[in-house]
């Protein structure tokens, strides 16, 4: 093991794919925070980390076929979603359905990625991600994406907010919870897949579900949550990515260890003023 | 002033729910059918029977979240889709979905502008509305606190909050003393109580007759496939009310009311 110091590190912050990184990182960054606190509300938190796992054989199988990776990757996410919003209750209800389904589709993408020869090296950067690797293509269209979702937000953040909360009451109310549930489920799958091109399938937790967690053991004001997510997720990509750089540490790894010794903090200090005021 | 007290009587006529002839399916097993009552306005009514009987697809007829198969139903004599602003409704699972993601605040905002398109929880109406209701009902300390973090009867007080702040001219709780011990029961029914003198038509959805026999001024209750009602009075029937719960039940009066209890 040998974390050394990079003197030049200065100079590689004005590379081009430096630049990306930080840029695209703090667009999935944001997507996920906003994401994550209705997976956490929805209490879908599992959900989230088998849809990554359903992307693993998409990307592997795109390689396997000549294509690009995130092709599969976002497809077969998609096709996730879309499965599990149809099975609806029956299987979001069964964490043994879910998890069984998620032990298939990574043996599916293990086979897939052993089939092809270029697939095994590129196995790892789908389980772990690799952010310095992301075309500036993509982050065009992450960024067209996230306008998206918050304008989406801004309109129907109330009636999402109700849907997540309490579907009897939003039922009574008239609104469509079906269509919010399978619409949340499409954008989640989305985030999803762009947040494994920056962590990896088996770290997404740390990137979705973590800040969010983190902001709501702070704040129970719906939209504060909101937005302190996003800066707990922003904080854990740039600051991730920074150390990474200066260190020369794989990004995934500083990323996901911030993510975490925010939470960590947060749910300790939590638990002492819990305590002093009792 | 004559005016306005005619007004005021024709008001009074919009019955509170119409069924007339209702029958009611999931897929091809009637739930109910052939039922004909009338409930008057700004009464409480129970909604009692068998478990499986049909208690819960009544309110989801109400609530025009299914359509009957045949037959009318009015609420103050319009169709259920109309009504639905005028009705406010406390889910039995509130306390599952309960969680430590809001605040009281937040509830009772979502029960106001929950179904309106857009973002904000807290513009000056929004807050006007909230403070006026937690003022009147008491409940200005369960505001700021998390859901997670309340009673089993401070909740109820805020999913009864929640579903009164659009100030809706019916009121339909299920099943809202299940879980709940003796002091909180009390609260919510002191709240019902005191709900009655506000111009609501209260129903309740209850397997235990007992909390609410003194409240209520009737009964829907379904039997054999078919919905009845009946004035309370007529409902301290032994011979019915053993029918309704397929065991011998006896009606005992005391100085403090009524209550039934099994036989012995």
């Amino acid at each position: 093991m040998n974390i050394k110091y990079i003197n030049n590190w200065i100079n590689l912050l004005s590379q081009d794919f430096i630049i990306n990184a930080f840029l695209c990182g703090a667009i999935v960054a944001i997507s996920a925070g906003i994401i994550g606190y209705f997976v956490i509300i929805r209490k879908a938190t599992f959900i989230s980390h088998a849809l990554s796992h359903i992307g693993l054989p998409g990307a592997t199988g795109a390689i396997l076929l000549g294509l690009p990776v995130s092709s599969g990757l976002f497809l077969f996410c998609g096709l996730g979603a879309i499965t599990i919003t149809i099975l609806g209750k029956k299987i979001t209800d069964t964490d043994i359905a879910t998890g069984s389904i998620l032990a298939l589709a990574t043996g599916f993408g293990l086979l897939f990625s052993n089939m092809s020869s270029k697939a095994s090296t590129t196995m790892t950067s789908i389980l772990f991600g690799n952010i310095f690797t992301i075309y500036s293509i993509q982050t065009i269209l992450f960024s067209c994406f996230l306008a998206c979702l918050i304008i989406l937000l801004i309109i129907f953040f109330r009636p999402l907010l109700l849907c997540s909360l309490n579907e009897d009451i939003a039922n009574a109310r008239g609104l469509p919870t079906r269509l919010y549930a399978a619409s949340f489920m499409i954008i989640l799958s989305i985030v999803v897949a762009m947040s494994i091109e920056v962590v990896g399938t088996l770290l997404l937790f740390a990137l979705v579900i973590t800040p969010a967690a983190s902001a709501i053991a702070i704040t129970a004001n719906p939209i504060k949550s909101i937005i302190l997510s996003c800066i707990f997720a922003l904080t854990s990509v740039w600051l991730g990515l920074f150390i990474s750089i200066i260190f020369s540490l794989p990004p995934s790894f500083t990323i996901v260890t911030i993510s975490f010794i925010i939470w960590f903090i947060i749910s300790r200090l939590k638990k002492l003023v819990f305590q002093d005021s009792n | 002033m004559a005016k306005n007290f005619k007004s005021a009587n024709a008001l009074e006529l919009k019955n509170a729910l119409e069924l007339k002839n209702a029958c009611v399916a999931k897929g091809k097993k009637t739930i109910w059918s052939n039922s004909t009552l009338t409930i008057k306005p700004n009464e409480i009514t129970a909604i009692i029977g068998m478990n499986g009987s049909g208690k819960t697809t009544l309110l989801e007829v109400m609530l025009d979240i299914i359509p009957l198969n045949s037959g009318e139903i009015y609420i103050l004599d319009q169709k259920p889709k109309k009504m639905r602003s005028q009705i406010g409704y406390v889910p039995q699972k509130y306390q599952l979905s309960a969680s430590n993601v809001i605040r009281g605040y937040d509830a009772l905002a979502l029960g106001l502008v929950g179904n309106k398109l857009g973002i904000s929880l807290s513009n000056k109406y929004i807050r006007n509305q909230i403070y006026q209701l937690a003022d009147h009902l008491q409940i200005n300390h369960l505001l700021n606190r998390r859901l997670s973090e309340m009673s089993g009867g401070q909740l109820q007080k805020i999913a009864v909050s929640q579903a009164l702040i659009n100030n809706p001219k019916i009121l339909i709780l299920d099943e809202p003393l299940a879980n709940l011990d003796i002091q909180s029961t009390n609260e919510i029914l002191t709240l019902i109580q005191h709900l009655k003198n506000h111009h609501i038509s209260i129903f309740i959805v209850t397997h235990d007759l007992n909390p609410v026999i003194d409240l209520i001024d009737g009964a829907i209750y379904l039997l054999d496939g078919h919905a009845h009602y009946l004035p309370v009075k007529n409902l301290k029937n032994e011979k019915l009310l053993s029918y309704l719960y397929s065991t011998k039940i006896e009606v005992v009066h005391t100085k403090d009311g009524a209550f039934i209890r099994n036989k012995k």
